[in-house]
């Protein structure tokens, strides 16, 4: 049911759980928890549609690498981002948890296998379509992969009927969390603020800070600082080791024969190295994106190889002549971003946004190991096209330069904001722990992918609800647990 | 009004990325036009690949 901001933490008012936002893991998590029968409010600081007011404290600035600006990469009102995702899914891989040799700052505290019991689950929420399994590329060191592309679920629709009828979950929009209180390690009430200056406290057993990869970073810097730094003892982390997938135009390929590739039949395929790839070539994660390309682009294509291979050149024509043409591909890339300390969000205390709060800083840029990433993989599909003859592979313009110089307009990125509250066995490392939980606050809870300690390359909000579902599980446990002592 | 609508149907379809500032972490990665480099984690070690106009070609293909 949907309360007015006046009537946001009522006196009297006993609440379960706080969750503040409402997109891909805040939603979900308080949905279940109010099924469960828990009392729930659920906290939005945007508006019940798009709003210029809400969505402006979305600026900041960025430094470094190009990056789009931090406004157009998320949305702010009710759904959160949600409302303009693509849809695409993918589980991280297994091996996406483990330390790589070439970095071990990937390496989660937690296994593959405690995500698995909630694919199903998180699969339903967004409509995930079947997703086929891996299969090797015999010699190439790739293997094939799927993804679910389908339609992109947005919270709010999914979860309108709870929003409008659940007796046990109160929402509340245009409620900006502006600080989180605490005492002797536990959250005692968070503080919210409306556009005309209303202030409201909300006191609940527990709280679910889920507003996004980015802002879950600054709202814990923000609140950590007003605390005195009693909110996270050890902040050496927060803000920090922050990723998004690198996307990028990596090349064409011209194939005398699809099939391998499975592109005789469809119109996209995707690959990524194998785990033992990555090991040997001491690289991360990677998913080249094959798209088939037009007719024009093709004949082109055909004509820049001919002109360059006599032998290439006959070997067409015979193609040809016997009424087969090479297929043209369009080669793109989304890869796993090394886990950096240096890739950060801070506050930028020289602008304050329209509530007053610092906006956000964020400093962003590739590793060697980001471009290195790239590189071994785009090649590791170009020799494995040139040995087996099934076709040939020319790099895009800046793959050939040296150094190389990721391009700086494009796509750039996923705007998969992920890392700045890392999930860690201990506090020095991270800053909530194996429950997603804040190391220092025995009832604070982060959901979102900020708490991912690596990244992999799939997109990452499949495995954001796995998360949300997993936390709901374990807030139901302790409320229940409480309840019975 | 007008203005929300138009902005936010380009925030759906967001293509319009940021330009900025490119400086990047560096790495000589050397793909040296016209010469071959052998790739010594292939099946078959003697493998060369050639790299023209960007194009990875066997060596025979010349
Ligand atoms: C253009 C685009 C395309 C994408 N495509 C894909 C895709 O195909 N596949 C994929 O997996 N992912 C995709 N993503 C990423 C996906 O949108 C996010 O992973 C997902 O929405 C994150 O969920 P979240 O709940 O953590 O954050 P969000 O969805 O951003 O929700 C955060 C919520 O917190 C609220 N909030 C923020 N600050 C406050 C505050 N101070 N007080 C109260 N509430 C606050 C916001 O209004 C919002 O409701 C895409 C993202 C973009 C921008």
């Amino acid at each position: 049911m949907e309360i007015p901001f006046a009537s946001l933490g009522k006196p009297g008012d006993s609440v379960d759980v706080c969750v503040i936002g409402t997109g891909a893991a805040g939603l979900p998590i308080a949905a279940r928890l109010a099924e469960r029968g828990h009392r729930v409010v659920l906290c939005e600081g945007g508006d019940i549609e798009f709003s210029e007011r809400s969505q402006s404290l979305y600026r900041g600035t960025v430094v470094g690498g190009a990056y789009v600006p931090l406004d157009t990469a998320r949305l702010r009102y009710l759904g959160g981002s949600t409302n303009h995702w693509g849809g695409v899914c993918r589980p991280l891989d297994p091996y996406d948890f483990a330390a790589k040799p070439a970095t071990a700052e990937t390496r989660w505290p937690i296994e593959h296998s405690e995500l698995v019991p909630y694919y199903g689950e998180a699969a339903q929420i967004l409509d995930v379509l079947p997703i086929g399994p891996d299969s090797e590329l015999p010699g190439s060191g790739l293997r094939r992969i799927h993804f679910s592309i389908g339609e992109s679920v947005h919270t709010r629709t999914r979860y309108a009927s709870t929003i409008r009828d659940s007796p046990r979950l109160a929402f509340c929009s245009a409620a900006n969390l502006m600080g989180l209180e605490t005492r002797d390690g536990r959250i005692t009430s968070a503080r919210f603020t409306n556009y005309e200056g209303g202030v409201r406290d909300v006191h609940a057993r527990f709280y679910v800070l889920a507003c996004g990869g980015i802002e879950n970073s600054r709202l814990l810097l923000w609140s950590n600082r007003q605390s005195g730094g009693r909110l996270i003892r050890n902040a050496d982390t927060l803000g920090r080791y922050w990723m998004d997938h690198p996307h990028a135009s990596i090349g064409q390929a011209l194939l005398f024969d699809p099939a391998p590739l499975g592109l005789d039949r469809a119109y996209d395929a995707f690959f990524a190295p194998t785990p033992h790839a990555m090991i040997a070539r001491n690289i991360l994660n990677c998913g080249l994106r094959l798209h088939t390309m037009g007719p024009e682009q093709n004949l082109a294509l055909t004509e820049d190889l001919t002109s360059l291979s006599p032998s290439l050149k006959q070997r067409i024509q015979t193609m040809q002549a016997s009424g087969v043409a090479p297929k043209g591909i369009i080669l793109r890339a989304a890869w796993e971003q090394e886990p950096r300390r240096e890739n950060r969000i801070e506050l930028d205390d020289t602008r304050l946004d329209s509530l007053g709060m610092p906006r956000c800083r964020l400093s962003w840029g590739y590793s060697s190991l980001d471009v290195r990433t790239l590189r071994e993989s785009v090649l590791m599909l170009g020799d494995y096209l040139r040995q087996t003859d099934i076709g040939r592979l020319k790099l895009a313009d800046w793959l050939t330069q040296e150094p190389i110089l990721p391009p700086d307009t494009g796509e750039l990125v996923g705007r998969h904001h992920m890392g700045g509250t890392r999930m860690a066995a201990s506090a020095s490392q991270g800053i909530v722990d194996l429950d997603c939980r804040v190391f220092d606050q025995d009832n604070l809870y982060i959901g979102g992918s900020s708490v991912f300690p690596g990244c992999g390359h799939a997109n990452p909000t499949l495995t954001i609800v796995q998360l949300a579902m997993r936390m709901a599980d374990h807030l139901d446990a302790r409320l229940l647990r409480q309840t019975i002592v | 009004m007008r203005h929300t609508l138009t902005r936010r149907a380009l925030l759906r379809l967001i293509g319009l990325a940021g330009l900025g500032t490119l400086l990047t972490g560096t790495l000589a990665m050397r793909l040296p036009e016209g010469h071959s480099t052998r790739d010594t984690s292939k099946r078959d070690s003697n493998d060369e690949r050639l790299v023209v106009s960007g194009w990875l070609l066997n060596t025979q293909d010349r």
